[in-house]
């Protein structure tokens, strides 16, 4: 195998190209298929992920590829650094993570950012906010569900 | 936008009370955080989680709450409690202890009325009174509820004890309450036998329920298989019994195993006895060296899900929680923040309580 062909460019929506190894890329089940498909070349578009978030990714992935099936204590440090990942990433990154590592198919990460999110989301207006949801309640149905949940609002 | 089924993931690992904060978002959201679906999924997630339960007599009320489980705390940690919805029926005799936890349930029983039982879901607020026991012999007398669970079924089932007094060695007869869809009754168990000298403590592992006592005038552990309703029993042996015996005693879950915290005068050891081989009777004693600070007012709490054991301080206010690991071999004083726990008692406190958004 040439040294060309260890490597594999993946193209962003705002074709922006990334060279990556290929055993980092690989850790998403949708290039992976893609390649065993080879009804690709040397480079894969992904056209739900722009370069910003994939870059991210990327930076996800190196970091998981070197350091997965070592002993406990890397585990550990890669718990910290995947903390460290999603703690100042704002509500909107966050949210684009989660669809690109959905698009992309790469459990951990989902689940990684998932969690992130479930952990800063704590008022009804942030989850209206990011969610994009639109309260369908009457002002009584509101009143009535509020006083059923109540305890739920006293800190 | 974000796919319904990764919202849903998403709103599964969020603290039990969250949920309940939002259900009030929207009509979509309120009716989707209550399907069977969405509580099966965050009850998964929950028990990777595990939290410590404890109630507090506050103003002569027992509230609830919880806290994540700390893991590896540093000296002098904080917990942040999270308070639970009480809203007690209205008979609720107002001394409510609660006795033990499972999955996510709580079984509560009056102290000054002892034939008032509950069974309560914090997560939830609901209460659930369960029906007077009929108790056909005379000279039986109800001992002791357990609330078990069995998770290949799904189901909780209470089990209700009888004993009998005194020197009368006839056998005893027990029922088993299920809680099936709407419909609740006591059922006679057909295996009869007696069982005196309660044992504190109880675990539910596997869906199998174990308690102790004695049997035929030796310590015993009952184990309860909470699906097939079938009585087993695991021998103690001569080694365990010295001194005071099954009333220094607490029945504790030691990593999945069935273990006994033995207190017989052992102030600066922790003497745990574990089940190695429930067919072939056969226990395996652990020792460990306490540091000073652990004496005498301080009450086994239990064995947390990654083996640290935690101890509280008895009727002390403000109420302390003690946390020992016994892999670096060092105890951890816990504080709990909020103004509720600087001036009133902790009652009991349970280790591995898992939120449960399912109604009862």
């Amino acid at each position: 195998m040439s040294k060309s062909e260890k490597k594999i460019v993946l193209k962003s929506l705002d074709n922006e190209a990334f060279e990556v190894e290929k055993a980092v890329a690989l850790q998403s089940q949708t290039i992976w298929v893609m390649c065993e498909d080879k009804c690709v070349g040397n480079e894969i578009p992904l056209e739900n992920v722009t370069g910003q978030i994939l870059a991210k990714v990327i930076d996800y992935c190196k970091k998981h590829a070197v350091v997965d099936g070592d002993g406990d204590e890397s585990s550990e440090e890669l718990k910290n650094w995947d903390t460290e990942f999603t703690k100042n990433m704002d509500q909107s990154t966050l949210f684009n993570m989660i669809l690109a590592a959905n698009y992309l198919n790469i459990k951990s990460l989902l689940n990684l950012t998932c969690q992130a999110v479930a952990d800063k989301t704590k008022t009804i207006d942030e989850f209206h906010t990011f969610l994009n949801i639109e309260n369908n309640f009457t002002p009584e149905e509101e009143a009535q569900i509020c006083q059923e949940n109540l305890w739920a609002f006293d800190d | 936008p974000i796919p319904g089924d990764i919202l849903i993931d998403i709103f599964s690992r969020v603290p039990g009370k969250s949920v309940a904060r939002f259900r009030c978002v929207s009509k979509f959201w309120a009716s989707l955080l209550r399907r069977p679906d969405f509580t099966e999924l965050f009850l998964t997630k929950s028990l990777a989680r595990p939290r410590l339960f404890f109630n507090v007599r506050v103003n002569g009320k027992s509230l609830f709450y919880s806290s994540p489980q700390p893991q590896n705390p540093d000296e002098n940690s904080c917990l942040v409690a999270t308070r639970y919805n009480t809203p007690y029926p209205e008979y609720f005799p107002y001394d409510m202890f609660c006795n033990s936890s499972i999955c996510g349930l709580v079984l509560l029983c009056g102290w000054s009325r002892m034939n008032v039982w509950v069974i309560c879901n914090p997560a939830t607020g609901e209460f659930l009174t369960l029906p007077k026991v009929k108790i056909q012999n005379k000279h039986e007398k109800l001992s002791q509820m357990y609330l078990g669970y069995d998770p290949i079924g799904k189901q909780f089932k209470v089990l209700c004890m009888t004993s009998s007094g005194g020197d009368d060695e006839r056998p005893n007869t027990h029922q088993v309450l299920t809680s099936k869809s709407g419909k609740r009754f006591w059922r006679r168990i057909e295996q009869r036998f007696r069982l005196y000298d309660r044992m504190d403590g109880e675990v539910c592992i596997n869906g199998v329920l174990y308690f102790g006592g004695a049997r035929f005038g030796q310590p015993s552990v009952v184990c309860f298989d909470v699906r097939s309703e079938k009585f087993s029993f695991i021998n103690t042996n001569e080694e365990m019994g010295e001194e005071l015996g099954i009333f220094a005693w607490t029945l504790f879950n030691y990593k999945g195993k069935v273990g006994i915290h033995d207190w017989n005068g052992n102030d600066h050891h922790l003497v745990c006895w574990v089940l190695e081989d429930a067919v072939n009777h056969k226990w395996s004693k652990h020792k460990h060296v306490l540091p000073d600070v652990v004496n005498e007012n301080m009450m086994f709490v239990g064995m947390t899900s990654t083996g640290d054991i935690m101890w509280s301080l008895y009727n002390v206010v403000p109420s302390n929680l003690y946390i020992y690991s016994m892999e670096r071999k060092t105890i951890t004083s816990l504080n709990i923040q909020g103004e509720e726990f600087k001036d009133d008692y902790i009652g009991q406190i349970f280790v591995d309580y898992v939120e449960n958004m399912k109604f009862i």
